[in-house]
């Protein structure tokens, strides 16, 4: 029986079972209903991004149910962190190429949908985008005030620039 | 409201979508926020979620986070803390690093520090590093300023150790085996709990020196760059009589950590928790030493799982006894040894046994049959059996069977000569074998044998079938290796590059289409096999549904027949007159042959059909090696 996924322009999408079981939100919503599962609205995604978010699911749906936490077992943490990105899929690789507000909003769907594997290479390629960018940069990205202080800010960078010094 | 309604793609993205279907519903504009570098009318109400911050934060690197991320705004300040190394990791260990170390030692203030050089934590990409010897230049140089300052402090101060307050040191292991240096300052470290530690060079004798130079480590964390031996425990070197506290020891390299993982666990506790060893055979070591360790550490041995090639005439399990009296070892294991038939006595548990090494003999597997009378599982795979050098390894009963045999087979002879009509071998002999006992140790748990052949001709194969099969009566799953399937004496190394065509003359198709039928009535007596699978070279594209017939019926076969002697193909006779007709492997629910190439029929297809409509319960395959999911 396939689950129909509601976008908040009440673009439906149609999933199976499993693919929308890769969201511990979906599946804790789809076991509560049982067989009898109505349309489920998500007003927070945008019919764009739930059309990816579900590209995803469906590519990854054979997957054992923690993948991440596999990659974890098998690398370890640090080398997780220092090798993800190399070792992603090849798909994942190509999947997570989007333009940055994009990747933003998936983030943030995974991060509402709980679905860990897209959160992981999501943040990961957050990460890797923000290498390199200055604070104001980051800040126009994300849209984050400066709230600092006066002089908290120079403190801080105090702080930590001179370990960083060669 | 917050979250992710707000934030949508921009307009460009848009646009290809649009492209890409033009019938998507676009968001509605109330919806869209245009990107720009006024991000005061924005607000918080972009902010990622904190949770989503930390696992971003994750992933950078220490330089992103103490050079940017930590200066966007407060609340990614604080959450950057948790991610900052308190004495950071570094790339190039600058001079104006090493000062500002140098004044949180003397002021005592530094009670954690970060020694890595190469492997900062949090750096995405390795290749982003500097080069490690320009680095390690700089770390002698530090270590020398180190030693200097702190010997001044302990003129200065008495003995003031400068470093009394770390608690937790991670450090770069640069060759420690030849330097000194490192030694001197790990002698300033005898008060750390926690160790993480990165060696370049060297045995890992050093760890048990560490821990008498650091009896109050509880913590210590060991990468390596190198698996270069390992000696565990030097008698010279070390004090016999050490408590070591440690409580937890981690590593992230495979071998030789692993190995010290199990037995640092061991280490300090009273009562072993999993006291045990697991080696790898990449891991160079001298096994007595580890026994010796062992022994100090884990009294109560509960496992033993070992990798590892040791000389046929060594005596390192003969010293495991000696340290061991009271082990009890692996209920499941992977044995990859010659074991001496005393060690053997120790693995009287075991139920499954995996024997990975290559050039284990008959000795070996003598011995496993005969020591491990618990044993359920046996997978040798690599061992190439030859019956009757089994034999030879095995005791009174098994020299009575095969002097039994050997008259059976004589009387036969006779018999044959005397009528001058075939007398059936199999299952023609009235008198069957007077065995006193099981033949080995195991013969009466056995459930799965998986087991390679003796390459060379096939007399021996068909008594290694008819001994084996008469020996393990309870097998309910084999998996043979056989090089042929379908050839004997026409198939060996020198035939082997010819292609089938070229040996297939009417005489061989009809030899190798006797081969399968034959292996099956061999297999006969194994009344309660529920699996067979081949693994061979190759089969015959000839194969008929009629060479599977004992998959429908079968004769009723004598217990055992033991044959040390050439038994030629002419002389097996299956059918005889008087076998009621029953089936054979009724519990049979799997029959698979994987093969590296067939003969001439590629398409196994419709002789599978007909196969299940011969046994419709049993699942049929003919697999190339490479189908197959899983060895």
């Amino acid at each position: 029986m396939p689950i129909i996924l509601q976008a908040y322009d009440d673009k439906e999408f149609k999933v199976d079972k499993q693919t929308a079981e890769r969201s511990l939100v979906l599946k804790s919503m789809i076991e509560r209903a049982g067989d009898s599962i109505a349309p489920i609205p998500l007003p927070k995604l945008s019919s764009l991004v739930l059309e990816k978010v579900i590209m995803f699911c469906k590519h990854h749906k054979a997957d054992q149910v923690d993948k991440s936490k596999d990659y974890e077992d098998i690398l370890g943490p640090r080398k997780m962190r220092n090798g993800l990105i190399r070792d992603m899929d090849e798909w994942d690789k190509e999947f997570i190429k989007v333009d940055k507000d994009l990747l933003m909003d998936i983030v943030m769907a995974a991060n509402f949908l709980d679905i860990k594997n897209l959160l992981d290479i999501g943040c990961l390629a957050i990460a890797y985008m923000l290498t390199g960018k200055t604070p104001e940069e980051i800040r126009a990205t994300f849209g984050i005030p400066k709230d600092f202080a006066p002089g908290e800010e120079e403190r801080i960078e105090q702080e930590h620039a001179w370990a960083l010094r060669p | 409201m917050t979250g992710v309604h707000e934030l949508v793609p921009v307009k460009k993205n848009n646009r290809r979508r649009k492209r890409k279907n033009k019938r998507k519903a676009q968001p509605p504009t109330t919806f869209t926020i245009q990107r720009s570098s006024s991000t005061a009318q924005l607000g918080n109400r972009c902010r990622l979620p904190i949770e989503v911050v930390e696992q971003i934060f994750q992933y950078a690197s220490q330089s992103s986070l103490r050079v940017t991320l930590s200066l966007v705004c407060r609340e990614w300040n604080i959450i950057s803390q948790q991610f900052i190394k308190r004495v950071g990791t570094w790339k190039s260990f600058g001079q104006d690093y090493q000062d500002a170390l140098m004044t949180e030692i003397r002021s005592g203030t530094l009670n954690t520090l970060d020694c890595f050089m190469e492997c900062d934590p949090g750096t995405p990409f390795p290749y982003e590093l500097d080069d490690w010897n320009f680095t390690s230049k700089r770390w002698n140089a530090f270590m020398a300023n180190i030693q200097s300052m702190s010997t001044a402090a302990a003129a200065q101060q008495g003995n003031n150790n400068p470093f009394r307050e770390f608690k937790e040191v991670r450090m770069l292991g640069y060759n420690i085996e030849d330097d000194d240096r490192m030694w001197a300052l790990l002698d300033h470290f005898q008060f750390i709990e926690k160790l993480s530690i990165h060696i370049y060079n060297g045995p890992n004798l050093w760890i048990f020196q560490l821990l008498d130079h650091c009896p109050t480590l509880r913590h210590l964390d060991v990468t390596g760059r190198k698996g270069r031996g390992l000696w565990l425990y030097d008698g010279e070197n070390t004090s016999p009589d050490a408590r070591y506290q440690l409580q937890e020891f981690t590593s992230r390299s495979a071998n030789m950590e692993d190995c010290l993982l199990r037995i640092f666990k061991a280490l300090g506790v009273d009562e072993p928790i999993e006291g045990g060893f697991y080696f790898m055979d990449s891991t160079p070591m001298d096994i007595r030493n580890v026994y010796k360790v062992a022994a100090r550490s884990c009294p109560k041995l509960e496992w033993f799982h070992v990798s590892q090639s040791i000389k046929k005439d060594s005596d390192e399990f003969q010293l495991g006894i000696d340290f061991f009296p009271k082990a009890e070892m692996c209920t499941t294991a992977m044995v990859d040894l010659r074991l001496t038939p005393k060690a053997w006595a120790h693995f009287r548990q075991l139920t499954v046994l995996e024997i990975s090494y290559s050039t284990a003999t008959m000795e070996t597997l003598a011995m496993i049959l005969q020591e491990t009378p618990r044993l359920q599982h046996l997978y040798a795979s690599r061992i190439k059996v030859d019956i009757n050098e089994l034999m030879t390894y095995n005791n009174a009963i098994a020299n009575a069977i095969l002097d039994q045999a050997r008259a059976r087979m004589r009387r036969a002879r006779e018999a044959r000569t005397g009528t001058g009509s075939a007398t059936p071998i199999l299952g023609g002999v009235d008198e069957p074998l007077q065995v006193e006992g099981p033949l080995w140790s195991c013969q009466n748990t056995l459930q799965t044998l998986d087991i390679g052949m003796e390459e060379k001709n096939s007399p021996e194969k068909y008594n290694f079938f008819e001994g084996f099969a008469a020996l393990f009566t309870k097998l309910t799953t084999l998996i043979l290796r056989l090089d042929e399937f379908y050839v004997g004496q026409q198939m060996d190394h020198r035939t082997k590059g010819k292609s089938i065509e070229q040996q297939a003359s009417d005489e061989w198709k009809h030899q190798a289409q006797a081969r399968v039928p034959h292996y099956l009535k061999l297999l006969q007596p194994l009344r309660s096999l529920q699996s067979i699978t081949f693994r061979v070279e190759g089969i015959p594209g000839v194969l008929d549904v009629s060479d599977f017939e004992l998959l429908r019926r079968t004769i009723d076969l004598n217990p055992i027949l033991f044959n040390a002697q050439v038994l030629p193909m002419g002389e097996i006779q299956v059918e005889s007159p008087r076998a009621p007709e029953v089936v054979c492997w009724p519990g049979l629910d799997s029959f698979k042959v994987y093969y590296q190439r067939s003969g001439m029929v590629h398409d196994y297809d419709p002789l599978l059909k007909q196969l299940h409509e011969l046994r419709p319960g049993v699942e049929f395959g003919f697999l190339r090696f490479f189908d197959r999911p899983e060895d």
